[in-house]
């Protein structure tokens, strides 16, 4: 049986899963195969009926804030926004944590055309090692594709900046055709790279040679991640040095970010809104949210270990219901957990970090987080 | 030293040496044991594979130079790899050695090729002589 994976926004569509669970990376893996979320009442065993019945009375009445969201098909999004209306909730996602929303305006690539095309490949503040395990071997750095026959010993360069020798940087160093830029700062390697162009000496003087790389090939991109996104501050000028080398971006987000982000710009026109209130949320006043609410649905996500903790030590305080396929360290903290399966096997939509379309197919019947929204819903 | 070398590629063991086993060497032999563990885990190519730090990325399956030849519109162009017994697949989330005696390595007309190793992230991948 053949699956696309959603354990990140790369949504690999090449997972065999039999006796083995052939090529899907750690994480993919782990999604298929890790320890299973049951249904429970205050850590007891419950059925399913009363998990449900008991989060319908945590929710009634209350201030509620319904979080996580990201790694939920389209379908369950649009479910989930459904009920933040319904019970005058506050919706939340991790996109509050950085500035992920200017990036997404920004002109990307399909990875299927980087992959044939693409010849410089810019890791800003990312580590797809961590994030996108297989970005590299699939998409950017290592496949022998159209006009790129050569692979990675002749026709990729590969260039990491970040503030750290991550595992893509170690490559970078190794690699005749790479190249990594120590940074402290990313608003002075975008200066940097805006004084080379003018023929100017920045702090960074590498980025001459990757300025020169870019010259060869028509098809490059920076793959921004949260150090990007949490740490530049002058906008403006990254943008104008990708608009200056014709350079395309893909934001590494979680698997489904962009996904929940159209939706509610489309929607209710912006990441965060508290439908209680009728307004946008900023992101500064999200902690006040946090504070305020009386009851939290988390949907596929685990914030104990994802959010900062000033976050969840005031999540640990409320009354919580946790919607999840696997066993997390929300969870243990949890009125009432809610087992469902991933998405790749209740299918659905999503879309890719590079703005592409993605139809998850159903291969099984079990419960999904579609369903229990329905539930709540009806 | 033509006996440590042999040792060293897995053609030999230490059993085959007779000698150590004779008591006066046990100290020896022990320390010996210890040193030669790693090569007791390594294929006949060298290759030591450590599943603990792998994180299934697949650099190493899209890279190998045999896979591109012989799975050229898959593990060439970066999807799962789809030949029979290949040299590495990504199996349950880590890299596992399916068929090493296609490696560039194996062999007596052996190639030290190393760009498995060269290209993996985590250092999950050694050779024995360079441990």
């Amino acid at each position: 049986m053949r699956v696309v994976c959603t354990a990140c926004s790369c949504l690999c569509d090449d997972i065999v899963v039999g006796d083995k669970i052939y090529h899907a990376c750690r994480k993919g893996y782990r999604l298929l195969k890790g320890s299973k979320e049951e249904n429970t009442i205050r850590g007891e065993r419950v059925t399913l009926e009363k998990a449900i019945k008991k989060a319908r009375e945590v929710i009634d009445g209350k201030k509620l804030l319904v979080f996580g969201l990201d790694n939920l098909t389209c379908e369950a999004q649009e479910l989930a926004l459904k009920l933040s209306m319904e019970f005058n909730a506050t919706i939340v996602d991790h996109s509050f944590l950085s500035n992920v929303l200017n990036f997404l305006e920004l002109e990307s690539v399909q990875l299927e055309k980087f992959r044939d095309e693409g010849y410089v490949s810019i890791f800003w503040g990312s580590n797809p090692h961590n994030n996108v395990p297989r970005l590299l071997s699939r998409f950017t750095y290592y496949p022998r594709s159209g006009k790129r026959q050569r692979g990675y010993e002749e026709d990729r360069f590969l260039v990491v900046a970040d503030v750290r020798k991550s595992e893509t940087a170690k490559i970078a160093e190794k690699s005749k055709s790479g190249i990594f830029i120590k940074i402290e700062n990313d608003d002075e390697l975008a200066t940097s790279f805006l004084k080379a162009i003018e023929g100017k000496a920045g702090k960074h003087v590498d980025v001459a040679r990757v300025l020169k790389e870019i010259e060869k090939a028509e098809v490059n991109a920076v793959f921004g991640g949260g150090g990007l996104f949490s740490g530049l501050k002058n906008f403006e000028a990254f943008r104008e040095f990708l608009e200056k080398t014709n350079l395309k971006f893909v934001p590494i987000l979680k698997t489904n970010m962009r996904g929940y982000v159209e939706l509610m710009l489309n929607r209710v026109g912006s990441n965060i809104y508290d439908f209680r209130e009728g307004r946008a949320i900023s992101r500064s006043e999200v902690i006040d949210v946090f504070k305020e609410v009386e009851a939290v649905v988390v949907i596929s996500a685990d914030p104990f270990r994802t959010l900062p903790s000033e976050y969840s030590k005031l999540l640990a305080e409320k009354e919580l219901i946790v919607v999840n396929s696997l066993k997390s360290i929300t969870s243990k903290f949890a009125e009432v957990t809610i087992a469902t399966q991933p998405s790749n096997l209740s299918g659905g939509t999503m879309i890719r970090c590079d703005g592409v379309r993605v139809k998850i197919p159903k291969v099984s019947e079990g419960y999904s987080d579609v369903d229990f929204l329905k539930s709540l819903l009806e | 030293m033509s006996f440590a070398f042999k040792l060293l590629s897995g053609e030999k063991k230490l059993k085959d040496c007779e000698l150590l086993f004779d008591e006066k060497y046990s100290i020896n032999r022990k320390k010996l044991e210890e040193m030669l563990a790693v090569v007791e885990k390594a294929k006949e190519t060298g290759l030591v594979v450590n599943e603990d730090l792998c994180i299934g990325c697949a650099n190493c399956v899209v890279s190998c130079p045999v896979h591109v030849e012989k799975d050229p519109y898959n593990a060439a162009v970066g999807r799962g790899i789809e030949m029979e017994e290949p040299i590495l697949r990504i199996e349950d989330g880590v890299v596992k050695v399916i068929n090493i005696s296609l490696c560039r390595r194996y062999g007596k007309e052996r190639t030290l090729c190393v760009v498995c190793r060269e290209n993996c992230p985590t250092d999950a991948i050694a050779f024995v002589e360079e441990i």
